[in-house]
C-alpha cells in the first residue's frame, strides 16, 4: 500500500497534531524502557498548552528546560500549541548563561518536569511574527546572539526533506542531538511529521552508542561526525554493526572522506548524506548523497562536499570575480528575517541582493563550487570554529577572560590535532602587579561558558607577539606557544 | 600492579588536575573523570589508548561500560588490572 504523503503548510505543530489525529496508538516517543503514543504525548503536551492559557502569559516565547525528558518532549509541543515558541535552555549550561538568555528573550514562563514557574524579566523584546523557537549562538560581542526561527523556516526546511528523502511511518528517528542545537528540530518534526518513532538514548554521552542503536533499531540516524569518530576509536564500528540504519545523515562539522569509509561497512544498508547549514539558514540548507564508491566522493583536502543547496533557496557571494574561496551568502524561504534584537548583528550579517532584491545572509564560511554546482566548505571569514558541532566564537571566550579582574588581554588560539579533536588554548596577560593562576581562569570560565566552550589550555605569558599593523599576530603566537618554534 | 596503572592514570590526568586545581590525593576511586568534565568523551576514549599501549592490552569497551564504573578512577584502573591479568 502506498503511503499516503500531503504534509502541511503552517505551523509545525500541525504536523504532530496531524500524525497524533491519524495514528494516535502508533509509538511517538522511546525512552529507555519507557514508551509513549502519539495520543499519549498530545495529550501532556495539551497540558502544558492549557497551563499557559491559564497563566495569562502574553509573551511570544516560553523556556522550556532541555533535559530530554518526556516531559520536556510534551512541553516543547505544548508551548507549540499554545501558539507560542520555545526557548530551550540547556540544564548542564552556567546558570548564568542561562538566566541571560530568560532575561534577554522576555519570558515568564519557563517549564521543567512538566510544570510552569514564573520568571521576572524585565525586558520587553520585539519578536519576530511566528516564533517556533529561539536559540542563542556564540557571539563576537562576549554575548551570545539570539536566532528566532520560524514556522516558515521550519516548513520550508521539512517539505524539502520529506520530499527528497523517503521517509515513512515505520521509521526509528535517533534524537541525538541536545535540543538547544537546531539539528534536534530535524529529529522531532521530521519524525512527528511521518508518525514514525523518537528513539531517545538513556545515556546522555556517546559512549553507549553502539548499544543504543543495536537496542533501538533506529532506521533514520542523525549525528555530528565526531559522534562516529568517538565509536571507531571504542573499536564497536564493525562491518555490518548496524544494519537497521537506512538513512544516516550527519551536519554541524566538516565530514571527513575517512569517517564516512569506516562508518559505510557498519551500516551497509544505509544511504549516507551531509548535510551543511549554519542556524540562521534553519537546521540545514545543502545536501551532498554520498556516493558507495569511496573514489566517486566529492572532496576537498579529504573533507566530503556539502553539496547543492535545498529547492527554495538559493546562494550567491559578495565577490563577482572568478576567484576562489568566497564567501557563501544564503537567501530563500529558510533564512531568518534577522536576529532576535540585535539590529547592529543584522547590519553585519544580512543585506540585500541587488539583482534579486532577496534578504541575503553571509554566513562567514569559505567554499567553492565545482562545475555541477556542488559546494565545498574550506573554513571561516572570521574567528568562528565548530566544537563537537557547536559554533564557538573564540571572541566570546576572550572577552569573557578579559572581564576577570587581573587579565590585561587574553587570546584563545583554536587548534585541531592530528586525530581532529579541538582544543582551545587561553594565552593570557596579567595585569602589571598581579597575579593570576590557571585555577582562578578555569572556575571564572567554568561559572559563565558552556563546556565546550571551555579553554583546554591556559598559557600566562608576558607579551604577545605583534604585526606591522599592531594587532596581536595569532599565527606567530600559535606558532611559538602551541606548537613550540 | 594497581597503583602502578593509577600512577600512569595520574601522569595522563596531571595538566588537568592542575588546571582544576585538585591535588591527586583528593581523588576518591568513585571519582567520575567525565561527569565531573575533567575530561570529555574523546579525551577519554584517548587516555584509555594510551593506557592500553603503555600497559600493553586491550579492553572491552562495552562490556567495562556495563559494569557501571569504567568512567570512575577506580573503575578505570580496576579495569586496567582485570586485562592485565587476562
Amino acid at each position: 500500500m502506498t503511503q499516503e504523503k500531503t504534509y502541511l503548510k503552517g505551523r509545525i505543530i500541525d504536523r504532530f497534531l496531524e500524525s497524533a489525529r491519524r495514528y494516535p496508538d502508533r509509538p511517538a516517543l522511546q525512552k529507555g524502557p519507557v514508551g509513549i503514543t502519539y495520543a499519549m504525548l498530545r495529550s501532556s503536551a495539551e497540558s502544558i498548552a492549557d497551563q499557559i492559557f491559564q497563566s495569562g502569559d502574553d509573551r511570544p516565547l516560553v523556556g522550556v528546560i532541555a533535559d530530554k525528558s518526556i516531559e520536556c518532549y510534551a512541553a516543547i509541543l505544548g508551548i507549540l500549541m499554545a501558539g507560542k515558541g520555545y526557548l530551550p535552555l540547556n540544564p548542564r549550561f552556567p546558570e548564568s548563561r542561562n538566566r541571560f538568555m530568560i532575561e534577554k528573550a522576555g519570558v515568564r514562563s519557563v517549564f521543567e518536569n512538566g510544570r510552569r514557574t514564573s520568571q521576572v524579566t524585565s525586558q520587553v523584546p520585539h519578536t519576530k511574527p511566528d516564533p517556533a523557537y529561539l536559540l542563542f549562538t556564540s557571539g563576537t560581542t562576549g554575548e551570545p546572539k539570539g536566532v528566532q526561527v520560524s514556522n516558515k523556516n521550519v516548513s520550508a526546511y521539512l517539505d524539502f526533506m520529506l520530499k527528497t528523502y523517503d521517509f515513512s511511518g515505520n521509521d526509528r528517528f535517533t534524537q541525538n542531538f541536545d535540543l538547544t542545537f537546531d539539528l534536534s528540530v530535524h529529529d522531532l518534526f521530521l519524525c512527528w511529521s511521518v508518525g514514525a518513532c523518537l528513539c531517545v538514548p538513556e545515556d546522555s554521552s556517546s559512549f553507549s552508542m553502539a548499544r543504543f542503536i543495536r537496542e533501538k533499531q533506529p532506521t533514520a540516524w542523525f549525528s555530528v561526525p565526531s559522534v562516529v569518530m568517538l565509536m571507531e576509536r571504542m573499536r564497536v564500528v564493525k562491518p555490518g554493526a548496524f544494519p537497521s540504519i537506512r538513512l544516516c545523515f550527519f551536519c554541524g562539522e566538516p565530514l571527513f572522506v575517512r569517517t564516512v569509509e569506516a562508518w559505510r561497512p557498519a551500516v551497509p544498508n544505509a544511504k549516507i548524506i551531509n548535510l551543511y547549514g549554519p542556524t540562521e539558514a534553519t537546521i540545514a540548507i545543502s545536501h551532498y548523497e554520498i556516493p558507495p564508491v569511496p573514489e566517486q566522493i566529492k572532496q576537498e583536502l579529504g573533507i566530503v562536499s556539502i553539496g547543492r543547496i535545498f529547492d527554495g533557496n538559493s546562494w550567491t557571494s559578495q565577490v563577482t570575480c572568478e576567484v576562489t574561496p568566497v564567501e557563501l551568502c544564503l537567501s530563500g524561504a529558510q533564512i531568518i528575517d534577522g536576529y532576535f534584537n540585535n539590529p547592529e548583528a543584522d547590519q553585519q550579517s544580512f543585506f540585500t541582493d541587488e539583482k534579486t532584491l532577496d534578504k541575503c545572509y553571509k554566513t562567514g564560511d569559505l567554499v567553492k563550487s565545482d562545475q555541477d554546482g556542488d559546494l565545498f566548505y574550506l573554513g571561516r571569514t572570521d574567528s568562528e570554529v565548530k566544537i563537537s558541532g557547536y559554533r564557538v566564537n573564540l571572541r566570546e571566550i576572550e572577552n569573557v577572560i578579559n572581564t576577570y579582574e587581573s587579565v590585561d588581554q587574553a587570546v584563545i588560539i583554536h587548534e585541531v590535532k592530528n586525530d581532529g579533536q579541538a582544543v582551545l588554548h587561553a594565552i593570557i596577560i596579567s595585569k602589571t602587579g598581579h597575579e593570576t593562576t590557571i585555577q582562578q581562569i578555569d572556575g571564572f570560565c567554568r561559572e559563565r561558558l558552556p563546556w565546550y566552550m571551555l579553554p583546554g589550555n591556559v598559557i600566562f605569558v608576558k607579551e604577545f607577539p605583534l604585526s606591522n599593523n599592531g594587532k596581536v599576530d595569532r599565527t606567530a603566537l600559535k606558532e611559538k606557544y602551541i606548537h613550540g618554534k | 600492579m594497581e597503583s602502578e596503572i593509577r600512577n600512569s592514570l595520574m601522569r595522563l590526568l596531571g595538566d588537568k588536575l592542575n588546571r582544576v586545581g585538585i591535588a591527586e590525593n583528593e581523588l576518591g576511586d568513585r571519582f567520575d573523570l567525565v561527569k565531573s568534565g575533567l575530561v570529555n568523551s574523546l579525551e577519554f576514549v584517548d587516555m584509555v589508548a594510551a593506557l592500553e599501549k603503555e600497559w600493553h592490552c586491550e579492553i572491552d569497551f562495552e562490556a567495562a561500560l556495563d559494569k557501571g564504573d569504567l568512567t570512575t578512577l577506580g573503575g578505570l584502573v580496576k579495569t586496567f588490572e582485570s586485562a592485565r591479568n587476562g
